[in-house]
């Protein structure tokens, strides 16, 4: 019976090993150096042992070092290739063929397999292996990339009061990027396996080989896909011996506005396999507990866990200080900041200027996700610039509030760093935003796309400076209650300590 | 079985049907052999919810004085161990009921055996072969060789199952049964894991083969078709 004897992981049954090589072993590193001359009699057992094992190219110059550095290997292969070309292999084979005639004799064996150097799949595991930490671990951070985004951040946050429970690492698993090492912890090793994770022929398999051999307490995946396939194909048995979360932000909208994206793709198949779930909105934990009717003995593991504001400092609302500076300004001015993608809406600002030339429009932003169709022909009252690296680069004791546009959204990270600022805010009521800004705290733009209705609330807004007070203040409240890091920790130990019970099935 | 024996041969037997009768032959051969170098084997037959046929090849197999043990569990991992609490040799190996050993396995094993008694030990290569004429030729490496990554491990398996090593070392460590519905199997590459993370070596005994039959509905297949991984350690 076939065993899984060099049932590679990568190729499973598939026995051929000579599949291309898509990157270069590297577990042949910890090798010593061994002298450059090459003598007649090695020059013999090295090809000898090429000619056995049939090394790709890119192993043979792992093989020739392994060689010089041990050179009883090249014995041992030769013993072996002797032994193949061998009376007594060829009667062993025969005697055998006698008893079972499907065995043939020798001339219809191939060469031969030595795992793993004749397992192409193995290379990238081995320099995937090479990258993980030797000391134990107890908590895993699965993340796509380290970019500027909500989740980024928040991924960093999260490891930030992880690494207060344990030792924590971060795996970048889909690409390489990382954009905001400051804002990681230096407690927290940062491995970026995208590569390794990329040049296998099943990434989501050497993924859970990856945290096999970690062996942490607990596994967190934040936005990282391969994090989300790997619950989702694996997810039974990881949940056996490690907690599993998730962390779910709010979904795309494809163009004709129907939602995709992990919220859409992955609740349904990871659900059951989580200890817990956390939602950066009480909307979409909603959405998803209506979608799958979870019960409600499960809600408990569905946790909605705000971001928390990147300053935990009370500030002096920025808005006593923009109706101080009033009368400075010639003209009302109107901030707003996003990525130039379909989603955050630039051309509903385009439109809002035009309607309200009388106000000026500051705008910081660059396309992100989308090749947008360049921005030509701005209305002289409103400015584009680049992405601001820092709240401090704007002027927000000198204009009289902020727009936000997006047509969809979780509770975006700018707007609760706004809202703790004590700024004015329009914006429309989408997504998690109402949680934060409704009638009370700012101006909510319920017909959000309607150029007529954000032109009405900014009026309504410029119109009543002590409504601007009292709202910006407001919202500065409810956004330092409700977005604390203290808050945060709190649910994240809340979930790290819940009970399993007898079920090992997560939720 | 009365007079002392050196080594117990373990046939853990399932529904391979007439398959099994080539399996027992080779291990017949492989006894005469090693009787001629003055060593006793004593054979034992596990029949893990096997079928009549199967059942019925092994008895037509006739093997003088062998035992035949009839288990219901499911499980190739624990069929071995049962095998293993029969055992009365100083040494025991294993044979899946449709593969077949070279002829000099038991001979040169138990010499080799001598030199390393804190080794596990495996044929220097498999050949896998079908009725379509597949053939491969796998070495298996030793684990204390440089060439062998025991990092590997993690993500294929070196070594099979059928093994031979002290009674007591295999003993010592029991294969652990397959959950498939937990979605955990490959007992036999869980087994050299643990093994190997035990400190025991895994040894080639050179100019030896074991022959591997591949063919659908195996257990491995089974472990496979449910996305089965190996228990961690």
């Amino acid at each position: 019976m076939l065993s899984s004897f060099n049932v590679s992981r990568g190729s499973r049954l598939k026995l051929s090993p000579n599949r291309g090589l898509n990157s270069k072993s590297l577990w042949w590193k910890r090798l010593a150096h061994a002298p450059r001359d090459l003598s007649r009699t090695w020059r013999r057992c090295r090809n000898g042992v090429l000619d056995l094992i049939k090394v790709s190219r890119s192993n043979r110059a792992a093989i020739e070092k392994l060689l010089r550095a041990h050179p009883e290997c090249a014995k041992e292969i030769q013993d072996r290739r002797a032994f193949q070309n061998s009376d007594l292999f060829y009667d062993l084979v025969c005697k055998a063929s006698e008893l079972e005639p499907n065995i043939l004799p020798p001339p219809h064996l191939e060469r031969g397999y030595l795992a793993p150097w004749n397992d192409p799949s193995y290379g990238p595991i081995a320099e995937a292996f090479s990258r993980l930490p030797d000391a134990p671990v107890a908590h895993v951070i699965l993340v796509p990339h380290g970019k500027l985004g909500g989740s980024d951040y928040l991924s960093a946050v999260l490891a930030q009061s992880l690494s207060a429970t344990g030792p924590t690492i971060i795996m970048r698993t889909d690409r390489s990027d990382w954009d905001k090492a400051d804002w990681y912890p230096d407690d927290v090793p940062a491995i970026d396996l995208s590569k390794p994770l990329a040049c296998t022929n099943a990434p989501v398999l050497a993924l859970y080989s990856v945290l096999k051999r970690l062996n942490p307490k607990s596994i967190f995946t934040v936005n990282s896909r391969l994090g989300f396939e790997v619950i989702k194909q694996f997810g039974p048995q990881l949940n056996h011996y490690h907690r599993l979360y998730a962390y779910f932000f709010c979904a795309d909208m494809r163009a004709d506005g129907f939602q995709t994206g992990y919220p859409v793709w992955y609740p349904g198949h990871i659900l059951p396999s989580l200890d817990a779930a956390f939602f950066d909105t009480e909307v979409l934990r909603t959405t998803i507990i209506d979608r799958f009717a979870v019960p409600s003995q499960l809600h408990d593991r569905l946790l909605t866990m705000p971001s928390p504001a990147r300053s935990s400092e009370f500030q002096d609302p920025v808005v006593h200080e923009q109706l101080a500076s009033q009368p400075s300004r010639e003209r009302p001015k109107i901030l707003w900041g996003g990525r130039l993608d379909r989603q955050k809406r630039f051309d509903l600002v385009v439109e809002i200027a035009k309607a309200m030339p009388h106000v000026d429009f500051c705008a910081w932003g660059q396309s992100v996700l989308e090749t947008s169709a360049p921005v030509r022909f701005l209305p002289s009252n409103l400015s584009l610039s680049p992405p601001f690296n820092s709240y401090s680069d704007l002027p927000l004791t000198a204009c009289d509030g902020w727009l936000y546009t997006s047509a969809w959204d979780g509770l975006p990270t700018t707007l609760v760093d706004l809202a703790t600022k004590g700024m004015p805010i329009v914006a429309s009521s989408v997504g998690g935003v109402p949680e934060l800004i409704d009638e009370s705290t700012g101006w909510p733009v319920k017909e959000w796309g309607s150029v007529d209705a954000y032109t009405h609330s900014l009026s309504a807004m410029l119109a009543d400076p002590e409504a601007r007070r009292a709202r910006a203040q407001q919202l500065q409240e409810r956004a330092v209650k409700r977005h604390t890091r203290k808050a945060f920790d709190a649910k994240l130990r809340e979930a790290l300590e819940m009970p399993r019970g007898d079920h090992v099935d997560g939720l | 079985m009365s007079m002392a024996c050196d080594i117990s041969i373990i046939i853990t037997a399932h529904r391979e049907k007439l398959l099994a009768a080539t399996a027992v032959r080779s291990a017949v051969a492989a006894m005469a052999h090693a009787e001629e170098h003055q060593i006793q084997c004593e054979m034992i037959f596990v029949l893990d919810r096997a079928d009549d046929l199967t059942r019925d090849t092994l008895a037509a197999a006739n093997v003088p004085n062998a035992r035949t043990i009839e288990v219901d569990l499911g499980d190739p991992g624990l069929a071995r161990n049962m095998g293993l609490s029969e055992a009365r040799a100083p040494y025991a190996c294993f044979l899946d009921a449709d593969d077949l050993w070279s002829e000099n396995w038991l001979t040169e094993a138990h010499r080799f055996v001598a030199q390393r008694p804190d080794a596990i030990l495996h044929p220097a290569c498999n050949v896998f072969f079908n009725s379509s004429g597949l053939r491969k030729l796998r070495w298996h490496p030793d684990s204390e060789s440089a060439l062998c990554d025991p990092n590997y491990l993690e993500w294929g398996n070196y070594w099979t199952a059928l093994a031979f090593a002290k009674t007591e070392i295999l003993q010592s460590f029991p294969f652990r049964a397959n959950d498939l519905s937990l979605g955990f199997g490959h007992e036999d590459w869980h087994w050299c894991k643990a093994t190997l993370d035990a400190g025991i070596a895994h040894k080639p005994v050179p100019e030896t083969i074991h022959f591997i039959r591949i063919r659908n509905g195996s257990q491995s297949d089974l472990v496979n078709a449910t996305g089965g991984l190996t228990w961690p350690l």
